[in-house]
């Protein structure tokens, strides 16, 4: 199973290297064979990176434990759902499987632009299977998945218990994903660059992977925050860890390339901008895997130190230097069709949400690599505190949802007053409305940040709906139908800009969602025995029930907790403690109880031979929020992402119609 | 060429406000790696180290308590030097005797008060798979 598994990557790094020199190679004229051969070539180091990422499944399924992987990462007992994810337990595994995503999403490139895009493809296949070969090299030669151990045990060491659980088997494939698709933009950009083919045809090639890209790091990290919520007890689910920030900064400058990529489309303005933004995001991404695999910052997440921290290093650098010195080279090929006419237009207003994006990019790599920085420049290694990131997220972070209000209504080039007022009259209306019900209704008194947020959510709402409600009496004047109908017309002709405001929307919900339960949470610990009671906040928790169980993979404490208020019985909670046998590690299991208005999270400490149960209790407001706005965000991205079945028969603009003939 | 020049003190204008924020908020957020010996009184400190043998099994339990989880800290690979830590909040399920911690706080009188829920183990023996056996939980 070994060598199978050694012998399809090494055949995938020949094939991939071979995949180079043809797509290189067939750039001359009457190459068509040549081109031919680089495209199987893809398909092939995709059908091996398949079989590769299979021979570990099969092993981790069938306790090969003679791989030192599957013996160090799993077990006789454990269940199957947990051995499928050990394959990104750990630093061999999961880059096995960014190797086995990056030649599926290059074998997909290849086959969507089949038949477009012929002088671009040449040059992302090399791209691609260079950085496959950097992979498939490193899984070969470095950090084998496949290695073996001289003597097979008896059992493996299991997973760890904080990885299994429901979120970890999704958390990271989906980052992957995310992180992975990255790399086809920064292919298509690449070439680009290379054949000076600097027209907005490498945007339209990209954009939509960009939006799916997005779309999953985002959804990743934020199921990678629903997992630090429910199993590290700490009641929170962002610390601004450094591997935290490592998916958030790739995700920011997403968001920057996608509002910034319309100004171009639009307005021919930012193309270098657009091309460093590219280029930074994938060298963020892998940066990202960096930082998580090489132990250079110590953190919660890490995988301890190895010695894959060089290659990575060097791969960044040969990846910045090569793809920014195209960027000069190309410079005088670059240049602006317009100027900025005016502060009050919508490209002003695009690039002020850039910079501000870029800026939190910044501060957010600063912070996390600092400690490296000030050891090398002052020999001593020096962190920075969460302090320090919410002291800049809050600013920039109220300023970017005021634009997100602001950057649909405003018009291109040139805002006239007239026009301001009659869009922005209603919003800031509503927003002026709702101060003061916020001051009454919450405790925002105490949080000027979080009544801000309040005020400028309300006014961001009212420019989004008013954006439906004229876009669909329009529809409905014109077309006769029914309102629900208009609206769904309205969203299926314009996916791309009314998925982005559902996106804005979910934004909305998910900044709220964080500001509530970031500012008000109500905690307090306590010490119960069965039938005794006690206090947190204005809830009285009774401690009504315990349980001790054992089986074959852990021991097992429990208790049931009955929260009242006001004298009603509010929930019950079932907080439990597992011990698993293998590995012999505890494992808290926290209990939550969900609302709209709150989470009542409720961990069980200890529990002692007496029956004295140790319970830490959190009333963490609106977090529930946070996930809805997810759900929110990827529906209203997945719109924006869907291919649309025909041509829509008005479409605004050439690149616009471009992209839609790409479905 | 005038919209050029607006152009370039918007941008300067944006970048040192970022710039003052980002220096401001790092002036009050400095947090030093420290292993057990090179902590002084004063600074916030990341204290680095291992859990000394003799920390308590039911530490999750008595983190919770009012007086708080007490154990000792010795240092990476050199136990000679060593200090008491107070720490309250959240126990991470790896804690345990010989184990590689980081926690952040203050020293306060010889003893180490560490920030509520800031205890973070490194976890070289489960990730890094050098194939050893978790230790005995002391």
């Amino acid at each position: 199973m070994a060598l199978l598994g050694r012998a399809t990557l090494l055949l995938a790094l020949v094939a991939a290297g071979y995949a180079i020199v043809m797509a290189l190679a067939s750039r001359g004229r009457g190459r068509r064979a040549w081109r031919e051969s680089a495209e199987r070539a893809v398909y092939v180091v995709f059908g091996l990176m398949s079989a590769g990422i299979l021979t570990m499944w099969a092993a981790l399924l069938g306790d090969a434990f003679e791989l030192k992987y599957v013996a160090d990462y799993t077990s006789t007992t454990l269940g199957w759902p947990w051995k499928i994810s050990a394959l990104w337990a750990s630093q061999p595994g999961s880059l096995l499987l960014w190797a086995w995503l990056l030649s599926a999403f290059s074998a997909a490139a290849v086959r969507l632009n089949r038949d477009r895009n012929r002088e671009l493809l040449p040059v992302a296949i090399a791209v691609l299977m260079g950085i496959a070969v950097f992979f498939t090299a490193i899984l070969s030669f470095v950090s084998s998945p496949f290695e073996t151990l001289a003597e097979a045990p008896a059992n493996g060491q299991d997973l760890n218990p904080l990885l299994q659980n429901g979120y970890m088997v999704l958390h990271p494939p989906v980052l992957y994903v995310g992180y992975v698709a990255l790399a086809i933009p920064f292919a298509f950009a690449v070439s680009a660059l290379a054949t000076g083919r600097l027209d907005s045809t490498w945007i339209v090639a990209v954009r939509r992977w960009m939006i799916l890209a997005w779309l999953f790091l985002g959804l990743g990290i934020l199921i990678g925050a629903r997992w630090a919520y429910e199993e590290l007890g700490w009641g929170g689910y962002w610390a601004w860890d450094p591997v935290e920030n490592a998916a958030f900064m790739p995700w920011l400058v997403a968001t920057a390339f996608l509002h910034s990529v319309m100004v171009q489309e639009r307005r021919g303005m930012l193309k270098v901008w657009n091309m460093v933004l590219v280029i930074l995001t994938f060298t963020l991404a892998v940066f990202g895997t960096f930082l998580t695999r090489s132990g250079v910052v110590a953190s919660v997440h890490a995988f301890g130190e190895s010695t894959l921290g060089p290659f990575f290093l060097a791969f960044i650098a040969l990846v910045l230097v090569g793809s920014l010195g195209l960027v000069v080279a190309r410079l005088p090929q670059l240049r602006s069709l317009h100027t900025l006419e005016s502060y009050l237009s919508r490209e002003a207003v695009f690039l002020l949400n850039n910079v501000l994006l870029v800026g939190m990019t910044f501060a957010v790599l600063w912070g996390t690599v600092y400690p490296i920085l000030s050891e090398a420049v002052r020999g001593e290694k020096i962190a920075v505190g969460q302090g320090f990131y919410d002291q800049i997220a809050v600013p920039i972070g109220l300023a970017l949802l005021f634009l997100t209000g602001v950057g649909p209504l405003i018009p291109w080039r040139k805002a006239s007053r007239a026009q301001l007022r009659r869009r922005f009259t209603w919003p800031l209306a509503a927003a002026a409305a709702a101060a003061p019900v916020l001051l009454v209704l919450t405790p925002a008194w105490d949080h000027w940040a979080v009544g801000l947020l309040g005020c400028i959510g309300v006014f961001v709402v009212a420019c989004i709906a008013g954006e439906f409600w004229r876009g669909t009496r329009v529809r409905h004047a014109l077309g006769g139908t029914s309102w629900p109908g208009a609206l769904v017309q309205l969203v299926a002709r314009n996916r791309r800009r009314y998925g982005g405001y559902i996106v804005h929307l979910g934004v909305v919900v998910l900044l709220i969602g964080i500001a509530g339960s970031r500012s008000f949470v109500t905690e307090g610990s306590l010490l119960l025995t069965k039938g005794e009671s006690g206090a947190v906040g204005d809830r009285t928790f009774v401690l009504e029930d315990t349980t001790r169980s054992r089986d074959a993979h852990l021991m097992s404490v429990g208790a049931r907790v009955a929260v009242f208020r006001d004298g009603e019985r509010e929930a019950t909670l079932e907080p439990r403690r597992n011990f698993y046998l293998v590995s012999q590690q505890p494992s808290t299991e926290v209990a939550i109880d969900t609302s709209p208005t709150r989470d009542l999270y409720v961990v069980l400490a200890s529990l002692d031979e007496r029956g004295a149960a140790s319970i830490f209790v959190f009333v963490n407001p609106l977090v529930a929020w946070i996930w809805v706005a997810g759900i929110i965000i990827f529906a209203g991205g997945a719109v924006a992402a869907w291919p649309a079945r025909r041509t829509a028969p008005a479409p605004r603009t050439a690149p616009e119609a471009a992209g839609r003939a790409q479905a | 060429m005038k919209s050029r020049v607006r152009f370039v003190v918007a941008i300067c204008l944006a970048v040192g406000l970022a710039g003052w924020l980002g220096f401001t908020s790092l002036k009050g957020n400095q947090e030093r790696y420290a292993s057990p010996g090179q902590l002084s009184a004063g600074g916030t400190y990341r204290l680095n180290g291992t859990v000394a043998p003799g920390a308590p099994s039911d530490a999750s339990a008595r983190a919770q308590s009012p007086d708080g989880l007490r154990f000792r800290v010795l240092g990476k690979g050199d136990s000679s030097q060593s200090v008491e830590v107070v720490y309250r909040g959240s126990v991470p399920d790896t804690f345990r005797a010989g184990r590689e911690i980081v926690v952040t706080g203050r020293l306060e009188d010889g003893v180490f008060q560490a920030r509520r829920n800031s205890m973070v183990t490194l976890c070289p023996s489960k990730f890094q798979a050098k194939g050893d056996r978790p230790d005995d939980p002391a």
